[in-house]
């Protein structure tokens, strides 16, 4: 046996790279965010600036913590631990640098795009379609070095943290591809190939599997490695981990139709989306016990290791986050809290404890153990628990505060039956010191990351640098050994069967929800008098999804008195068929403008995007004066209906020949119209296209009431 | 059977260990549980019909009464219910009535908007200074915008002159509040301001008359000389 042994090696510098990588993108991606949390009660703070406002730097802070920080810190834990659990180098240095690099030029990519407009305004898809390409390139490259180095291991069974890596990079490259699915436009313009409820289910259907997929799998995986690891305690219950990683695989991807409830996807989807959500509960858990349960009888260690300490914390977020989301899933708590700040408190929970204090607690463990020597400062890591920990709680809670002060004003009537608080702006002005209080939470996070960020300097500067670590194993025997206990061990040695149950798995969820909304009819009826947009009106609306507008603005009334009150009928299905892509949105920082249009002058929208607070005091909007001083650029504008008539609006033939003079005629009568309000706008500005949009908005069905 | 708790597997990965712990009993049946509950609830609402679509949903908050069309419940024949677009509080027999910016009171009183078609002409100007501030406030928090914080005029006509578009009398200053105009961007205050308020509001307006602000907006409409 001994005289069987082979001897290999690990390489640590991968790991240091995208340990370094998502130190650098996690303070960047908190910086920004702390940046808008703050333009929401001192919208200056965008200095005036198109790239700095609100709706292009919210998709930026998202994209770089998920993507950048949470991503980067994947790759560094799975880039570690894969090989010493398979005892196996990974498989391909090369494809490994080719992966790091290709990954932070996609991150540049995006930190280049975003601030400049260009977007797909999909949530955590907002990148453009050669992006898309880049991301799904560089994914495959990984998947090929991870399945390689599993292809060559020396431990015939796959460790369940590998189960949780092969399902993320399953599942997450399915979402990515079948998500992104646009035709291009130019260089970095694209529309979706879905349109209205059909692109909003694919959307969140991806998005929802994103938290799941991204945020969540992965660093199930992370947990069970360096937690055991950490603890020196081995893992509560094997069993436990079989039936809840394929319970939770399953269940996730069925769960994301809970973001559109109320919305105009038909309550079947809807309910599917709400009962998964419920079976999810126990899914979930069960890796939050086992977590925690590992810990027993080291609870003693807990008290002194900060590594531990980080990581109960990030395990009982977790568990928090997945109690509640069930809970946010069902209907009458979601017509509460959908489009308030409840949902961003939900997921800072999430992102900040789970996916955050997780983070820390490895960085905290990988850096002495790269670096052979002992953590700088446990004082100060000790001094960063308390610090993180305090900053969740002054983050989530003013934001709980916040979506339920606002919900309940929003539905609130008073004794005529009137609406208690008509004027929208009255239920943001309440919220302005929750603002505030957010951002100091925000504000303690970024430093308590930055004390983090010295004291592992400090520790890899007093410790040297171990490039490889040498280790050695004995080779697999081909069909040796016999099968005994579970089925499930017999899988465990199979990862080509394996990963082919993990592919059905996840995608049964999404083809009993999707299948049915594109080829039946009756999910999306269809209204004869909704038309496709004008060539103005498309024109206007890419630059509402250059701006990022739906950061803070819905177009989806939800069938409620309150909401019908506020802002007319209701959202219908059949009104978004030529909507690519669908523009709901998940969050009202302002009104929701599915029925803006026709309720307000010409002249009213063109003083209020130059000035909000003109028309709304005390409005947290930003100016947008560049809308009035830049010309529309219709440069694209035959490509564009092109396009559209590609993904199936139905423009006449030939049309492109004859848009650009029907893009003119129409903003003629919008600059008279203005010019009567005694407004100069010459025709070829900016403004013009978004009036036309904004007051074409949900005017369609209008038309056969008469 | 009892089971060996914390039976460690002979086995270990990269150092780590495994317990084969049975599951916890309260979490297999929280799990058990939830899957029960959502059979039935599926079947509730899309198998068996029991459960309200939004729709009918939405109806039954305007209406306690309301008792759902065969077939309401369910999106597919929906589907033919609105072959092109109709109400939510279209009933058959009834013809759809312009509801879109209507308010709760009226709405919920069963959505009659008949008699605003007429303008009221009994309604008379509030004189004493409580409405008057009450219009006033009114005023500054939602008309300004259009109408200038003096009436001055801006995206909306001057109010200090004697031209009116929609006819200067005080039943058609307050028809005109009421209703809105649509076309021009004035949404029907009805829906937002009861009325009362609304007799506040125009009140406050016809104290503006002859008031020559800063900036006034040039006249528009026609002259309206109140008879004496």
């Amino acid at each position: 046996m001994s005289g069987n042994v082979e001897k290999f090696q690990y390489d640590n510098t991968i790991v240091r790279m995208f340990l370094i990588a998502s130190v650098v993108f996690g303070v960047i991606g908190m910086l920004v965010g702390l940046i808008i949390a703050i333009q929401l009660f001192f919208p200056a703070l965008n200095l005036g600036l198109s790239f700095t406002t609100f709706g292009r730097l919210r998709p930026l802070h998202t994209n770089a913590i998920i993507f950048a920080f949470v991503g980067n810190a994947i790759f560094m834990g799975v880039y570690y631990s894969l090989p010493r659990l398979l005892k196996t180098p990974m498989f391909s240095r090369t494809l490994g640098l080719i992966h790091f690099w290709g990954w932070q030029l996609i991150i540049l990519s995006a930190a280049i795009t975003l601030p400049l407009g260009m977007t797909t305004s999909k949530e955590y898809a907002e990148l453009e379609w050669p992006v898309d390409i880049a991301i799904a390139i560089i994914w495959v490259i990984f998947a090929i070095n991870m399945f390689a180095t599993i292809a060559k291991r020396r431990e015939k069974h796959l460790y369940v943290a590998i189960w949780f890596y092969i399902a993320t990079v399953v599942t997450v490259a399915v979402l990515h591809i079948v998500n992104s699915f646009e035709i291009p436009v130019s260089f970095l313009k694209s529309y979706s190939l879905y349109a209205g409820v059909q692109d909003a289910l694919v959307q969140w259907w991806y998005g929802h599997n994103a938290v799941a997929f991204f945020l969540t799998t992965p660093y199930l995986g992370l947990m069970y490695y360096f937690l055991p690891k950490a603890a020196n305690r081995p893992v509560y219950s094997y069993r436990l981990s079989i039936i809840h990683f394929w319970a939770l695989i399953f269940i996730y991807i069925w769960a994301g139709p809970h973001h559109l409830l109320y919305t105009a996807l038909p309550d079947w989807a809807q309910s599917l989306g709400v009962v998964f959500s419920l079976m999810l509960i126990a899914p979930s858990w069960g890796g939050m016990l086992n977590g925690l349960l590992t810990l027993r009888g080291a609870w003693d260690k807990v008290r002194e290791d900060p590594v531990l300490k980080f990581m109960v914390v990030a395990i009982t977020a977790y568990g928090m986050a997945t109690i509640e989301g069930p809970t946010l899933a069902i209907k009458s708590v979601n017509a509460l809290s959908h489009y308030t700040d409840w949902t961003i408190a939900h997921v800072h929970i999430g992102t900040l404890g789970w996916n955050g204090m997780l983070t820390f607690g490895i960085f905290y463990w990988i850096v002495p153990k790269m670096w052979k020597t002992k953590l700088w400062s446990t004082k100060l890591a000790n001094f960063h628990f308390w610090l993180g920990t305090l900053a969740i709680f002054f983050w989530v809670i003013p934001m709980y505060w916040a979506g339920w002060t606002q919900s309940l004003m929003w539905k609130q009537f008073n004794a005529d039956g009137f609406l208690a608080y008509p004027n929208f702006l009255e239920t943001v002005i309440q919220l302005i010191p929750m603002y505030v209080m957010r951002a100091i939470g925000g504000c303690m996070f970024l430093i308590g990351f930055i004390l983090c960020i010295v004291n592992l300097v400090a520790t890899a500067k007093q410790g040297s640098f171990e490039t490889v670590v040498e280790d050695q194993a004995a080779p697999l025997e081909k069909n040796g050994g016999h099968e005994d206990g579970y089925w499930h061990r017999w899988i465990e040695s199979r990862p080509f069967r394996f990963t082919v149950l993990t592919l059905i798995a996840i995608l049964l969820g999404g083809i009993v929800e999707m299948v049915p909304m594109f080829v039946i009819k009756s999910n999306v009826p269809s209204i004869s008098s909704v038309k496709p947009y004008t060539p103005l009106e498309i024109e206007g609306r890419d630059i509402y999804i250059r701006e990022g507008c739906l950061s803070c603005h819905s177009q989806l009334v939800r069938p409620f008195r309150s909401e019908v009150e506020r802002y007319g009928e209701y959202s219908k299905a059949g009104e978004f068929v030529y909507d690519h892509p669908f523009l709901w949105s998940s969050k009202r920082t302002g009104p929701d403008l599915h029925r803006i249009g026709g309720k307000y002058p010409d002249a009213w929208h063109y003083s209020h995007m130059l000035e909000p607070t003109s028309m709304s005091p005390g409005s947290i909007m930003p100016p947008y004066q560049w809308l009035i001083e830049d010309e529309l650029d219709v440069s694209k504008l035959e490509k564009k209906i092109w396009a559209l008539r590609k993904v199936g609006v139905p423009y006449p033939e030939d049309y492109e020949s004859q848009a650009l003079e029907d893009l003119q005629e129409q903003a003629e009568t919008i600059s008279a119209s203005l010019k009567e309000a005694g407004i100069e706008a010459p025709p070829d500005r900016e403004i013009i296209a978004l009036i036309a949009y904004l007051q074409r908005m949900g005017q369609d069905i209008k038309v056969t009431q008469k | 059977m009892a089971k060996k708790i914390d039976e460690l597997f002979d086995h270990d990965f990269d150092g780590i260990r495994e317990f084969d712990n049975d599951l916890p009993g309260w979490w297999m049946w929280l799990f058990v549980i939830s899957v029960i509950f959502s059979f039935f609830y599926i079947m509730h609402f899309h198998v068996l019909g029991f459960g309200d679509s939004s729709h009918v949903k939405l109806m039954k908050e305007y209406n306690p009464d309301y008792v759902a069309l065969p077939g309401e419940q369910n999106a597919a024949v929906l589907a033919n219910v609105y072959p092109t677009y109709k109400s939510p509080f279209y009933t058959p027999g009834i013809d759809v009535m312009q509801q879109d910016l209507r308010g709760g009171g009226a709405a919920a009183a069963g959505f009659v908007f008949a008699e605003e078609a007429e303008v009221d002409t009994s309604v008379v100007s509030l004189a004493d200074a409580g409405a008057i501030a009450g219009g006033q406030k009114i005023y500054a928090q939602y008309c300004f915008t259009c109408h200038g914080a003096a009436g001055e005029g801006g995206i909306g006509p001057n109010l200090t002159d004697e031209y009116w578009i929609n006819g200067g009398s005080f039943p058609e200053i307050i028809h005109t509040i009421k209703i809105g105009v649509p076309v021009k961007g004035m949404i029907a205050w009805s829906t937002q301001l009861s009325p009362e308020q609304i007799l506040e509001v125009g009140s406050y307006v016809n104290t503006l008359a002859g008031t020559n602000p800063a900036n006034a907006k040039a006249p528009q409409g026609e002259i309206y000389i109140a008879e004496k």
